[in-house]
């Protein structure tokens, strides 16, 4: 029997669902290889039971919350479908700043009305089984990882940084061009092939961070290279300010 | 420019074995017989390890566990705890794998001959000391006492248990059996491996022993024989680490010096403290 | 010193364009900002690379290469992979023909060495494939290439052998020493292959003891002999040098990708989406990463960077040494001139002589 599967939607751009559309060729060996139950870019909402449900976007508001465990009861397995489900993202930059701050930056006069809570990615919420990092997800990520569920088998998902597949590429390091970049490769977990470094700009962080993360030693490589200093923890913070371990970034 | 792709021999390519029995032992560990589909003997020693495919999956290094005196295929016991192990579960009597091996350097059996044979397992670690075991007690006559102390979790845990009556019932060998936890209906020893020690009493220049199972156990047990006074040399163990390739290459398996899936991953102890 | 020609530059370069009809020839090629890489060339101009350091990747990837397919699979029609069904495997073994150029005597080193490991006890035959086929056409080093290359102090500021050719720029010649029955057999296709004269072998002994001189500094990096680094490692092993090392370490692995002596590998299977075909591929991998050491079940045998650390420079001198009575580190200093946070092997072992000497006084 073919596996059921359905794709939602929090707090994003809905991008990475976008990305999965773009998949055009594939997508017909895709969509023949399992049950399309839910799409929420593609399709209304269905209820029942999935045996994968592909969650998009951060947590940002208490109704999301009650939404996401009503998924994770009914989802065999779950998959925080990119950076803001697996890290919050830029979401998460909110949290930085009070929520009257917020508020009043964002939606000035009207803004009671919106009743928003600190941006949390997927895990800190109901419990998630693996993880695509990217914004947006690389088509390559999703078809490896959908492929990985349909064997089944753990799926390739790197605790390495983006160094690792920068040397492999054997790009010359932005910080060797000297040129104004500070890439975050060495905190910064791979499975992106080294992308933005391959085509000679910082990587951002978008993947969120390696485990064991070297926080001070990274800012200070981007101080030595001339960034200041807060500027340093608000690039570090950019993508992953909701992730645990940011709060030491400092 | 010229790119041949040759067709030749090499040390990662799996050979095609097909599971001809299957029986589940515990509630993580699953027995397979396996048969190579040229039906060639495995050819190994005991302590040593071949590395399991399931293409697609991946690959994991596991212990032999049957003898080298079977040459109608070979046995693993699989623990499911890993990418692939934890497919090999599913998989039927009748289903192929693939396998590269044997591996690694297995016990070096040679120093216990005419002498007493110590045999210390812990949990998992009775299943490459089983392949060593079966071997002693084949040519039962060039050992003399063979004790075997065997220590697991629980009752539930317990692995080969048609074996282990057998071992008990055998007035040749010295069985002692103890689980960590368990109820009123056990008959046996409660405690860690190491509280088996004061029950039998030992002749220390003359014993081999032979040790397998978690590194912490080792720790333990090697205490215990140090002081009883059986030598580093006359110690043997064997040492679990990410054996990826099997071939020492990747790495991954590095301890001080040695690879262990190629040095090891048997080793005496006075070769481990060397590390 | 092996058999010594002068053979003029435009001969040798006639002989490796013919070459080049039949073989792929590498190079290094500037990349900008003072950095260099091996690359596909037409001929041997390149062996001129103005400036040129130690390349971004050693030459180790034209052997073991980043990423390479060892195996590929398949299920028979109606089946999918990962089920147990039957299956089919095949081993993958690309042979390019290749010819190296301008490879400095560190990386002539660091081949040897890798050649060492990769056939020991077991060959590897995707290496040797390559290995067997690349013919090695090094470049002698005048001067240190630049303020960080530790070589001399490796003993790789010069190399005997593992070369087929190797070179010294002699004006609109080039002085080369023969090291293998190739490297002859390449020497004979040129035109105009002559014996040096008195005059050249003059000048070579002026040459080789102004080298003496620009390398003797390099030597000094180090405090100790290298035969003492094994042991060094060994004492220091509870130094506090390795957590403060630890500390300012970013774990980050690119020290060990740009080592022409790290040859470590993941090994990884690729699944085709349809689930009927893919491929097993190894990928470089680096013992200063977080998972190297995991294994199945969680356990992580070094699980701080300042263990981790520590096994790398424990492997490249106590282990190799051990193994090989080598120490597999050339000094070409690639890992200190990628490092973000200027980790230098001499540093380190300066400091642990420093500190081992203090504690015994």
């Amino acid at each position: 029997m073919k596996p059921k599967v359905g794709f939602f939607s929090f707090t994003s751009c809905e991008g990475c669902q976008l990305q999965v559309l773009n998949m055009e060729e594939q997508l017909l060996d895709i969509a023949g290889a399992v049950d399309l139950v839910t799409f929420r870019e593609a399709m209304d909402p269905i209820d029942g039971d999935y045996d994968v449900a592909f969650v998009e976007g951060s947590i940002s508001r208490e109704s999301e919350i009650t939404v996401l465990r009503e998924i994770r009861r009914k989802a065999g397995v779950l998959v925080a479908l990119g950076a803001c489900a697996a890290s919050g993202c830029v979401n998460a930059i909110k949290n930085r700043f009070t929520p009257e701050e917020n508020l009043h930056e964002v939606y000035a006069e009207g803004a009671r009305h919106f009743d928003t809570i600190d941006v949390k990615p997927l895990d800190q919420v109901v419990s998630v089984d693996h993880y695509l990092r990217t914004c947006p997800i690389t088509r390559e990520e999703f078809a490896r990882l959908f492929t990985s569920l349909l064997l089944p088998r753990r799926p390739y998902d790197p605790n390495f940084a983006v160094c690792v597949d920068c040397r492999i590429a054997e790009n010359v390091c932005v910080y060797d061009m000297d040129e104004g970049e500070y890439c975050m490769g060495p905190v910064t977990r791979a499975g992106c092939g080294a992308l933005c470094p391959t085509f000679e700009s910082s990587c951002i962080g978008c993947r969120g961070f390696i485990d064991q993360p070297n926080f001070a030693s990274m800012i200070k490589v981007m101080e030595d290279y001339g960034m200041p200093r807060e500027d340093a923890i608000g690039r570090l913070k950019m993508f992953n300010a909701a992730l645990p371990g940011a709060e030491e970034v400092e | 420019m010229s790119t041949a792709r040759e067709m030749r021999e090499s040390i990662y390519l799996p050979e095609r074995a097909q599971i001809v029995e299957k029986k589940r032992m515990t509630d993580d560990e699953t027995w397979y017989h396996l048969r190579f589909e040229s039906g060639r003997a495995l050819g190994h020693d005991p302590g040593q390890f071949v590395e399991v495919s399931l293409l697609g999956v991946g690959e994991a290094p596991i212990s032999v566990t049957s003898p080298p005196s079977m040459t109608d295929g070979f046995e693993l016991c699989i623990r499911h705890v890993g990418n692939v192990t934890d497919r090999l579960r599913d998989l039927e009597e009748g289903d192929w794998l693939g396998i590269r091996g044997p591996f690694g350097r297995g016990f070096d059996i040679e120093p216990a001959r005419g002498k007493d044979v110590l045999f210390v397992a812990g949990g998992l670690g009775l299943v490459p000391l089983r392949s060593l075991i079966k071997t002693v007690l084949e040519n039962r006559e060039d050992f003399r006492r063979v004790i075997l102390f065997y220590g697991t979790r629980s009752p539930d845990t317990l692995l080969y248990e048609e074996e282990l009556a057998e071992w008990e019932a055998d007035p040749d060998v010295e069985f002692h059996l103890t689980v960590d936890m368990t109820d009123d209906t056990w008959k046996h020893n409660v405690g860690v491996v190491t509280s088996l020690f004061p029950r039998v009493s030992l002749d220390p220049e003359e014993t081999v022993a032979y040790v397998c199972g978690p590194d912490i156990m080792f720790r333990f047990v090697v205490q215990q024989t140090s002081r009883l006074g059986i030598s580093d040399e006359n110690t043997f163990l064997s040492l679990e680490r990410r054996m990826k390739c099997g071939v020492g290459k990747c790495g991954h398996c590095q301890e001080g010096s040695v690879y262990v899936c190629r040095e090891g991953p048997c080793f005496s102890y006075a070769e481990v403290k060397a590390f | 010193m092996n058999a010594t020609k002068v053979v003029s530059k435009r001969a040798f370069d006639v002989m490796i364009r013919a070459l080049g009809e039949a073989s792929e020839l590498v190079a290094p090629v500037s990349r900008g900002y003072d950095r260099f890489s091996f690359a596909e060339v037409e001929d041997a101009s390149a062996l001129q690379c103005e400036g040129y350091i130690p390349t971004i990747n050693p030459p180790k990837k034209y052997f073991l290469p980043a990423e390479e397919v060892l195996v590929e699979f398949s299920a028979p029609d109606g089946a999918t992979l990962g089920s147990g069904s039957e299956f089919r495997a095949d081993a993958v073994v690309d042979s390019p023909t290749r010819v190296l150029l301008g490879v400095r005597t560190c990386d002539i080193r660091a081949i040897a060495m890798s050649d060492r490991a990769y056939a020991d006890t077991y060959e590897d035959d995707n290496y040797f494939a390559k290995r067997e086929r690349a013919t090695i056409v090094g470049l002698s080093c005048l001067e240190p290439c630049d303020d960080h290359a530790f070589c001399a102090a490796m003993g790789a500021e010069n190399a005997e052998e593992g070369y087929d050719l190797l070179l010294t720029d002699w004006g609109d010649s080039w002085m080369v020493s023969v090291g293998t029955e190739r490297g002859d057999e390449m020497l004979a296709a040129c035109d105009g292959v002559g014996e040096p004269t008195a005059e050249d072998r003059e000048q070579w002994a002026s040459l080789q003891s102004d080298r003496r001189a620009a390398f003797a500094p390099v030597a000094e990096k180090i405090s100790v002999e290298k035969e003492r680094l094994p042991d060094l490692v060994d004492e220091g092993e509870g130094s506090s040098l390795w957590t403060e090392y630890g500390d300012l370490c970013l774990g980050c692995g690119r020290c060990n990708m740009v080592c022409p002596t790290c040859f470590c590998f993941d090994v990884e299977d690729e699944v085709s989406l349809d689930r009927t075909s893919g491929e097993r591929k190894r990928r470089w991998d680096g013992c200063t990463l977080l998972e190297f050491a995991l294994v199945a079940g969680d356990e992580n045998f070094r699980s701080e960077r300042k263990d981790r650390l520590r096994h790398k420079l424990y492997h490249k001198t106590r282990s190799t040494f051990d193994r090989y009575e080598e120490i597999f580190c050339t000094g070409c200093a690639r890992c200190f001139r990628t490092c973000l946070v200027d980790i230098y092997h001499p540093d380190m072992y300066n400091a642990l002589e420093e500190r081992l000497g203090g504690d015994s006084s």
